[in-house]
């Protein structure tokens, strides 16, 4: 196995980048926040925020990763410490290693979930009785729901002694990230995401056809048909944009969906060459993603759902990615003609999307490990499979009502990524220099980034970025610091969040001592060599 | 296939007067052909752009 980490080709990065993306938000979280924020009127700032937002901190990330990888470095502390000027960003830097970490804690477990729901559908279905009243069949799917995650309770086993199910196709899961990530940057991540993504499109595509072949399903029931689904989701409200959640929602549906201030682009972009271009690779990799999001995501989820259910319980469903796509879908899948063969195919979609994100989550703190304590390659990658093994295992342990996931997505998948990506920004439009980041991004650039990008890096993006962060903290954060003592298990996460922040604080500081030893430029004194 | 589902959508639509509004058709295709635009220009510069020929 060798030490060096390198990306096989120019696509595969793309393809890897986008991969990390497009996850089950494109699929569920994006319906449901357009249909419930002003339906086509909702596009509106949701294209503003990605020309403002997404991607020029995309920009920024991948021209600071492939920079920092010059240098020598390719983890989030060691680069922003560079673009930083300092032990600040240095420290803030482990942010970028704490998220994807963390999150593929809980990831993999969603992803398990995706796995259980194929294999169902390919065993015959959930047992959804399609006789019965919607609000039966809706509830049969929740008791499914809470069979397969074991949320109805903590541990991995079953009343009787044995192992819960979720449990077993949790581990399936894990091996198959462990086998993927052991196997490398090239061969293990690119390859996988050189015929995942193309599958996925095929899948995608396939249950879009169906989806707009399915006309009025009952014709005594004309208001529950595709195209109802269709307005539902697409026709505009123009009042909806003088509401500021709109304008929150939609901001936050492109910063989530394409993975800016997440910790991977960073990494990911160390690994290229100097010549590489990130310009064009960066914008097609955030292209990719809105392709899944907008043209397959729009238009399938809502309108299925809206053809069987109708817009009311759809727009129940819609606020809830797990409850629209895990316990709604369902039910659209049993009434539909093949519904068994296009819920595997959706699942089977899902599940690869979860994969090819959740391949990206861990390599950030392996180079992290790698560079920080000198160790080799297939060291660092055990050490820390073994980490998210544990870290996993105690999401998949407190799966009651869900506690530890949502303690982990909401102050780490959703918190510290406005965090991380506000201090990207801020060091590459300002520490750095917007003029000299920009012009390192040309490096071997087959676009250049138009000059308004200058002043919207400069000062658009961040401030931006600050008036979301702050609307959310008003809208979200109360809430949760009212319930926080309330919750055992929320507190236990919140400890192991604590733990794991001081755990890569130590690192950080050894990691220093390191580098400075080895005379790298750790605080970005110097240009790099050419 | 796409081309049936199309044809399949057309006549839902004039089945039901009810559904999708003309500024929803407006917002629903501009929206698609803006991502499907920006993706296929995107793809078709990677793959007939040169490859890099400097390697450190």
């Amino acid at each position: 196995m060798s030490d060096k980490q390198q990306w096989g080709s120019r696509i595969g990065v793309i393809l890897a980048v986008s991969g990390s993306a497009v996850g089950l938000g494109n699929f569920l979280r994006f319906p449901g926040n357009a249909a419930q924020n002003g339906g086509g009127a909702f596009m509106i700032p949701y294209f503003i925020a990605l020309l403002l937002l997404g991607i020029p901190i995309g920009w920024a990330e991948w021209s600071m990763g492939r920079y920092g990888g010059r240098k020598g470095f390719h983890s989030a502390p060691a680069i922003l410490g560079v673009f930083g000027k300092g032990s600040v960003a240095r420290y803030l830097g482990l942010v970028g290693v704490l998220i994807p970490l963390m999150v593929s804690f809980y990831y993999v477990l969603v992803e398990s979930w995706c796995l259980q729901y194929f294999w169902t559908y390919l065993r015959g279905g959930l047992g959804i009785d399609t006789g019965q009243e919607i609000a039966s069949q809706v509830g049969r799917s929740g008791e499914v729901f809470t069979q397969i995650t074991g949320s109805d309770s903590d541990g991995v086993t079953t009343p009787d002694g044995g192992l819960h199910n979720s449990f077993i196709f949790w581990a399936i899961t894990f091996a198959l990230n462990g086998f993927f990530v052991f196997r490398g940057l090239s061969k293990g991540i690119e390859a996988f995401c050189k015929w995942a993504m193309p599958l996925m499109v095929v899948c995608g595509v396939a249950i879009l056809v169906r989806v707009l072949t399915l006309g009025t399903p009952d014709p005594t029931n004309p208001d529950q048909s595709v195209m109802s689904g269709l307005a539902f989701m697409w026709n505009p409200d123009m009042d909806a944009l003088l509401n500021p959640e709109t304008w929150l929602a939609a901001s936050g549906q492109i910063f989530f969906s394409l993975s800016v201030g997440f910790g991977v682009i960073i990494n990911y972009a160390s690994y290229m060459r100097r010549k590489d271009d990130v310009v064009l690779s960066g914008l097609t990799a955030s292209a990719t993603n809105e392709f899944f999001e907008v043209a397959l995501g729009g238009m399938i989820t809502i309108p299925a759902a809206v053809a069987f259910l109708g817009v009311g319980l759809t727009a129940d469903a819609s606020g809830s990615s797990f409850d629209l796509g895990f316990k709604t879908l369902p039910v659209v899948f049993a009434h539909m003609p093949g519904g068994n063969i296009f819920g595997a195919v959706f699942f089977l979609m899902l599940f690869l999307a979860a994969v090819t994100s959740s391949l990206s989550m861990l390599f950030p703190s392996m180079a992290f490990v790698e560079e920080a304590l000198g160790l080799s390659r297939r060291a660092s990658t055990a050490a820390i499979v073994g980490v998210s093994l544990l870290g996993s295992l105690f999401v998949a342990w407190f799966s009651n009502g869900l506690g530890a996931l949502d303690t982990i997505d909401f102050w780490v998948g959703t918190v510290l990524i406005f965090i991380l990506a506000g201090v990207q920004i801020v060091c590459f439009g300002w520490v750095f220099g917007v003029d000299r980041g920009i012009a390192e991004a040309h490096e071997g650039a087959q676009l250049r980034i138009p000059s308004i990008y200058r002043f919207i890096i400069k000062f658009v993006s961040p401030l931006f970025l600050l008036i979301v962060f702050i609307g959310f903290c008003m809208k979200s954060l109360p809430d949760r610091l009212k319930t926080i003592g309330d919750n055992p298990t929320g507190l236990k996460t919140l400890g192991l969040i604590a733990t794991v922040i001081i755990g890569l604080a130590v690192l950080v500081n050894v990691g220093t001592r390191r580098w400075r030893a080895q005379g790298l430029d750790v605080d970005g004194e110097r240009e790099p060599e050419s | 296939m796409i081309f049936s589902a199309i044809t399949s959508l057309a006549q839902d639509t004039a089945n039901q007067p009810s559904g999708l509004t003309t500024s929803g058709w407006v917002t629903m295709i501009l929206s698609i052909a803006f991502v499907l635009g920006l993706v296929s220009w995107c793809y078709t510069r990677i793959l007939t752009a040169p490859s890099p020929t400097d390697d450190e």
